[in-house]
């Protein structure tokens, strides 16, 4: 039998309690409640697959994968926070999308112009900080693409994110060692790719 | 004093471990070249956690004719759950199964694809010529024209199970590639 997840839990925070509400009403074959969902994820849950796959059709097609395979598993959701659970079931469509890059791989960022640079709600307004952060974010993301896929998702999770080490370890199935392993390789990697250009990060 | 030549035996994978929490090392502090690589790894962790990221490129929702696309068959919840990210069990299960049946095939001295000619225990039949002949060797011949003195052979258990061990771990394998090709279509 169907859990009412109302009835069974009723958080204070009004965003979870929205959520939930979505959710029930997902359980009950509406469409249209998941695709709210969808709507108010869609941004943040790119912004982290984009991160972890850098092609933003492929990263685009991974999110999208991973609200359908949250849309069949709405009977596997047991509570709790509803971005937490669509983050996980991302993150694993974004491991899945990196395996299949290994066999067909493809240039990073191949198309990105300026315009395909998306500032966080909020950023600077002065058009030079906005050209120095968005050239900024560009030399970031080449460096990126070029370290592992492991370390990039294990530093993506870590530092933007916010996850801790043994929860990275649990989402990608290594021992706590090899997080920090990635994660420590992966920085370092990123600063001899960026030694060049450390000017643009540095102040 | 500081002594910037030994900056190449510092501990820089400590340094990046420092970000995470871990003990600051006192190269920081003592050497110039250890201190700049801590610098510019707080750097780079910082405009990480504030680059901006590129737009997506289309609207995600779902649609009933993507759902139905996707209806969930037998046989695709099967493929799908070979070689996804959340399937840690399945590679080194066919790896381990295929190695066992190898290792049993090679023990028993059973050459690959000798389907018609058997034999145990000793070397293959095609690389004896003294044991070649089923006249010689009327042990080792099978019952082909079914004639009175000719022996059924009986293959060995290990045998059987390492033929079905490695048939396993191919087929396992093979699943896997499947769903890895279906997997970078989508």
């Amino acid at each position: 039998m169907e859990e009412d997840l109302r009835s069974t839990t009723v958080p204070d925070d009004p965003v979870q309690r929205r959520d939930l509400i979505l959710i029930e009403r997902s359980r009950e074959g509406d469409l249209d409640a998941f695709n709210d969902l969808v709507s108010l994820y869609q941004d943040a849950l790119f912004a982290l697959v984009v991160r972890m796959v850098p092609d933003r059709d492929q990263a685009a097609d991974a999110v999208q994968e991973a609200f359908f395979s949250a849309y069949r598993n709405l009977a596997s959701f047991r509570g709790g926070s509803v971005k937490s659970w669509l983050n996980r079931i991302c993150v694993n469509a974004a491991m899945d999308t990196q395996r299949a890059r290994k066999r067909r791989p493809v240039q990073p960022y191949p198309e990105l112009d300026d315009e395909s640079w998306q500032p966080r709600a909020g950023d600077e307004v002065d058009p030079e900080r906005i050209a120095v952060h968005a050239e900024r974010s560009r030399v970031l993301a080449a460096a990126m693409a070029h370290i592992t896929d492991d370390q990039r998702t294990a530093i993506v999770l870590y530092d933007v994110e916010g996850y801790d080490y043994s929860e990275i370890a649990e989402m990608t199935g290594v021992s706590l060692g090899t997080v920090k392993s990635r994660i420590h390789r992966g920085r370092l990697s990123l600063r001899d790719i960026l030694s060049d250009r450390m000017e643009l990060f540095r102040g | 004093m500081v002594d910037v030549g030994s900056h190449a035996r510092h501990d820089r994978f400590a340094i990046a471990g420092a970000l995470g929490g871990g003990v600051l090392p006192s190269t920081v502090r003592t050497c110039p070249s250890c201190g700049a690589l801590h610098r510019d790894l707080l750097s780079i962790q910082t405009a990480i956690r504030h680059a901006w990221t590129p737009r997506r490129p289309r609207d995600l929702r779902l649609s009933r004719a993507g759902l139905a696309e996707r209806r969930h068959t037998l046989w695709r919840r099967l493929v799908d759950a070979f070689g996804s990210s959340r399937d840690t069990v399945t590679r080194p299960l066919a790896l381990g199964l295929t190695s066992l049946g190898i290792a049993g095939l090679v023990l028993t001295n059973v050459p690959f694809g000798a389907a018609d000619g058997v034999s145990f225990g000793g070397a293959s039949a095609a690389a004896s010529p003294e044991i070649a002949s089923p006249a010689s060797a009327p042990y080792l011949s099978t019952a082909v024209d079914g004639k009175a003195g000719s022996v059924e052979p009986a293959t060995p258990p290990i045998v059987v199970i390492s033929i079905a061990s490695v048939a396993a771990g191919g087929t396992i394998l093979g699943l896997r590639r499947v769903a890895a090709r279906r997997r970078a279509v989508r």
